[in-house]
């Protein structure tokens, strides 16, 4: 288990992490979540003691984070990177021996790796002779290569296609059922709701959110309401219910509305109205979550999903 | 600890298996070859000189003969030519001898004038002086009325036994020596300084760093580029030193290389010592730029430094070894790398100049690995504009 308790960190006047505290389990998938600037990077690099800490501390397996600890955590930092010039199997028998694995060791891991993505004829060519999406696929094969009990993605699915998108996907489902602990930021929220067992929001360093998918959507302030009337000229007047994103589109009209206002009265009103022909109140979608968790400062339109 | 030799070894295996790598090796390999080959053959130092006097009018009887015998002595061949009688009836000194001087090296006019031009070797000047009081003196004897025989007696002389140190030409061979050992450093520092730049900045703009800092702690990193780097450079300086001291064995008057070992070794020494001095200091200040349109800015406040250093050798401390100020520059570490191998191999350094210039550099090497360490670390992260060396060195005490 890693367990970032209580971290603090400021460059000049902003305050990057605002007393930050969750945890990640083994064999389940964390995604991280944020606006851009939220501090997703800056916690991520904590984990990898890149950036010092003003206070607090990331432990892992009950004991503060040390080098030993370190060379068994596979990261994948949202700038890409490795050597341009190095060959595909060198790069990953290096970065192998620096997690501490022997040269034979690195030498069959950089092997399987490559073939699992497919490399294997391209093998001894260097990095920059490789397409965008098999250079990707290299990367994170940089940080799988000495089968790390903690991996730590930044972005994994940014300037992937569909194709490595699915890929992506794959490892990432295979590498939990092996039982890794494993965390990811993304803003691609349709992805994170298929993918993560846990779900963490943060907003200007501090934590917003944090829970299993369905535990949020539970205790979700918001409900996503959708009705649709036999007669699209229905005119239902919602106001009394205070609906924020009320939108109507020929026959159907969607809103959010708050948990507290009763599904009852807002069934008899919509029947009121006109003849209902379908009816849902439902918890948000995880992108309309995360809206509700930064405070709105954020549309939906801008995190996808 | 571990690390530091994988980061070393990835780094002597990358840029030691590099084309750019092998190329410069050859070049600098092919260049000292042939500065030490070239003037060798072309020089054909086995071959005696050979003099040619032109002689206008008459001389003693026996200068012929005797002008040749000095010549001899000195190993080189004396061609005497005569002016044929009209010419040398029509012969004028004002006009005539700087055309017979494009075809000889002197021109001999009686009574008793030697016309010499620029290239004209002192001892041929010599001979003919020789040669010519010699005859005289012959002449003058025979007047007296001394018989051939006794005049050869009485000019019969055991030439002097020169017995001496050879201390000029040692001179020469150590000063030379200095002066090649200095350039080489210099080049040297600067070259293998310059890979540290480009590989700490390979690193950052190619954004690997971040990946390597997950595992690797940075100090390590450091470390083990300069180590690898460093190796890398002292195995092209061996190599090259080797081959050069190969080839001058083989092709020049080179005859007691021994001479030269411990100026070499010392050249060796402190290029461990200035290189592990500046290396650092280039590393830091790579750390500080993203860009390789900014490095150059960067890295002016080292290579100024550098070339002061090397300025500094060559002109007060290569002539005057032993003054003063060769000694003060001797214990400033900045200094301290280029100045003391051209002491050394001039013998003009004092053990005590040796080890307290030795421990000067190291402590300003500890010093400044320190202090650029801390500054790798805190940059080599930030990508975007260069950050000023001010900044940092004022972000360090916080």
């Amino acid at each position: 288990m890693l367990e970032l308790e209580g971290l603090n960190r400021h460059f000049g006047e902003l305050q990057a992490l605002d007393n930050l505290s969750f945890s990640a389990q083994p064999g389940r998938l964390l995604g991280f979540l944020g606006p851009n600037g939220a501090g997703k990077t800056t916690a991520m690099r904590s984990i990898f003691g890149l950036i010092s800490l003003d206070s607090g501390r990331v432990q892992w397996r009950g004991k503060p984070v040390d080098a030993t600890a370190r060379s068994s955590f596979g990261y994948m930092p949202e700038q890409r990177g490795l050597y341009p010039k190095m060959k595909c199997n060198d790069q990953l028998i290096y970065f192998g021996r620096t997690h501490g694995l022997t040269k034979a060791e690195a030498t069959l891991a950089a092997s399987t790796w490559l073939e699992t993505f497919g490399l294997t004829d391209r093998a001894n060519d260097t990095l920059e002779t490789l397409s965008h999406g098999n250079q990707q696929r290299v990367q994170l094969a940089a940080a799988l290569v000495h089968s790390p009990d903690l991996l730590v993605l930044d972005e994994p699915f940014s300037g992937l296609d569909p194709l490595g998108v699915a890929d992506m996907e794959e490892v990432l489902r295979t590498e939990a059922a092996r039982g890794r602990t494993i965390i990811f930021s993304s803003h691609q929220l349709d992805l994170v709701e298929a993918l993560c067992d846990d779900i963490v929001i943060i907003h200007r360093g501090a934590k917003a959110l944090a829970g299993t998918l369905a535990e949020l959507r539970a205790t979700s302030q918001v409900r996503r309401l959708t009705a649709r009337f036999t007669d699209p000229q229905t005119e239902w007047d919602l106001s009394f219910a205070n609906p924020t994103k009320l939108k109507r589109r020929a026959d159907e009209t969607t809103a959010l509305v708050s948990s507290a206002v009763e599904v009852g009265r807002l069934l008899t009103d919509a029947q009121a109205a006109g003849e209902v022909s379908s009816f849902s109140w439902e918890p948000p979608s995880l992108a309309e979550i995360f809206v509700e968790a930064v405070n709105g400062e954020v549309d939906v339109s801008e995190v996808g999903g | 600890m571990k690390n530091v030799w994988l980061v070393a070894e990835r780094e002597i295996r990358q840029r030691g298996g590099s084309r750019s790598f092998q190329v410069s090796s050859v070049i600098t390999i092919v260049i000292v070859l042939a500065i030490i080959i070239v003037p060798a053959i072309f020089s054909g130092d086995d071959e005696p000189p050979t003099w040619s006097l032109l002689v206008v009018g008459n001389t003693p009887e026996a200068f012929e003969e005797l002008a040749g015998q000095t010549a001899t002595s000195q190993e080189a061949n004396l061609v005497i030519t005569h002016l044929s009688a009209t010419d040398t009836a029509n012969f004028d000194p004002e006009t005539d001898v700087a055309d017979q001087l494009e075809d000889h090296d002197a021109v001999l006019v009686n009574p008793a004038s030697i016309y010499t031009k620029e290239s004209t070797p002192d001892a041929l000047v010599l001979t003919v002086q020789i040669g010519f009081s010699q005859a005289q003196l012959v002449a003058g004897l025979t007047d007296a009325g001394l018989t051939a025989t006794q005049i050869g007696e009485a000019l019969q002389s055991e030439p002097l036994d020169v017995v001496g140190e050879d201390e000029s030409d040692q001179e020469t061979v150590q000063s030379a020596a200095a002066l090649i050992g200095v350039i080489a450093l210099f080049i040297a520092i600067n070259s293998y300084g310059a890979w540290v730049l480009s590989g700490v900045l390979e690193e950052k703009s190619s954004r690997v760093v971040e990946v390597v800092l997950a595992a690797v702690p940075a100090r390590s990193l450091l470390a083990g580029k300069v180590i690898g780097i460093g190796l890398l450079g002292l195995a092209q300086l061996t190599t090259t030193a080797i081959l050069g001291l190969g080839a001058a064995m083989i092709f020049s008057s080179v005859s007691v290389p021994w001479d030269l070992l411990p100026a070499m070794l010392s050249v060796l020494g402190w290029f461990i010592l200035g290189f592990g001095f500046y290396a650092v200091a280039f590393a830091a200040a790579g750390s500080l730029v993203s860009r390789q349109e900014d490095a150059q800015s960067a890295v002016t406040p080292l290579t100024v430094t550098l070339l002061a250093g090397y300025f500094v050798s060559l002109g007060v401390v290569g002539p005057n070894p032993s003054s003063l100020a060769a000694r003060i520059v001797s214990y400033i570490p900045f200094t301290a790398p280029m100045v003391m191998p051209a002491r050394i191999a001039q013998g003009a350094a004092s053990p005590v100049d040796i080890v307290g210039s030795v421990l000067v550099t190291l402590l300003g090497a500890w010093f400044l690995i320190r202090i650029a360490a801390r500054i790798y670390e805190r940059s080599i992260l930030r990508l975007g504009a260069p950050i000023r060396i001010w900044t940092a060195l004022r972000e360090l005490r916080n």
